[in-house]
């Protein structure tokens, strides 16, 4: 379990020297970070715990690298958000979304999407969370990344530059070109469910 | 044709992925303890912790080394003890001299 007030500074010292119970605590400490970044963008083939396993030990192995110049949390996102990234870049992208391919749930929400403007009912979440995803997989990693950063998460661009290492230029036109692939993809799904 | 108007296809992605957001934010932050455990021997193992077969290479390479340096002494002795000449190198002539004399 975590411990309450934890001195990162100093478990991440105490972890350089090789101190178990410190490794230990910086583990606690930094999963349910990992564990968030992860569960965003985790390739469909990989298992959960593979990953976080990969990261840590990446972080772990790193760890004399840390200058300590920006806070341990943004320097554990980037090594999770590169991992994720170099695992999602091995994966096709899927073939084009059809309408036939939704779930009752996922076209209700399309339907409701194409009825009203009033914002969707949470109790639809969950159907909205698993036609989002389906979207993204139609997506490159990259793009898929800035969109589940940018809208998933409610992260803001500087912290997305700072997570992907990517400039803010970059960030906004990724941004900019992933939502306009969506928006190709949803038009297509209202238009089939208009039908 | 359809008749019903188009939605704004931004503000329908929006309220999608709004939607969206709110959907696995109560996800337990939980991994089995076995991962903790794999981390924890990787991070052991990086930091110079050797493993079985890694020990076992290393006493090899000491075994060999020093059975080097004991066949580089024998060959040095063996070859120092055939160059040194006898203290005498006329010891054998001279034997062979006085014997013939003696007799």
């Amino acid at each position: 379990m975590e411990e309450p007030g934890l001195d990162v500074q100093a478990c991440v010292e105490n972890t350089r020297r090789g101190d178990d119970a410190a490794a230990r605590a910086l583990y606690q400490h930094l999963l349910p970070l990992v564990l968030k970044i992860v569960r965003s963008h985790l390739p469909r083939r990989t298992a959960e715990e593979d990953l976080v396993q990969a990261v840590f030990v990446k972080v772990f192995t790193k760890l004399d690298q840390f200058s300590g110049a920006v806070p341990l949390e943004h320097w554990v996102s980037r090594i999770t958000v590169n991992t994720c990234l170099n695992q999602l870049s091995h994966e096709k992208i899927r073939p084009e979304l059809r309408h036939a391919d939704l779930s009752e749930d996922e076209e209700a929400v399309i339907q409701n999407l194409a009825a009203t403007t009033a914002d969707l009912a949470p109790e639809h979440s969950f159907a909205s969370r698993e036609l989002v995803d389906k979207m993204l997989a139609n997506l490159s990693a990259p793009d898929r990344l800035v969109i589940s950063l940018l809208h998933l998460e409610g992260r803001s661009v500087e912290e997305v530059r700072q997570v992907t290492g990517w400039s803010i230029p970059l960030v906004k036109v990724r941004a900019f070109r992933a939502r306009r692939k969506m928006k190709k993809h949803l038009e297509q799904l209202l238009k089939e469910g208009s039908r | 044709m359809n008749s019903r108007k188009e939605p704004d296809l931004n503000q329908a992605l929006d309220r999608l992925l709004r939607n969206a957001s709110a959907a696995r934010q109560t996800a337990p932050a939980e991994m089995p303890f076995a991962v903790e455990t794999r981390v924890m021997a990787a991070w052991r193992q990086s930091r110079g912790g050797v493993s079985d077969f890694a020990a076992g290479l290393r006493l090899l390479r000491y075994g060999l080394g020093i059975a080097c340096a004991v066949a580089l002494v024998a060959v040095s002795l063996t070859w120092s003890g055939n160059q040194s000449e006898p203290d005498d190198i006329y010891a054998i002539s001279n034997a062979t001299a006085n014997l013939a004399l003696l007799q």
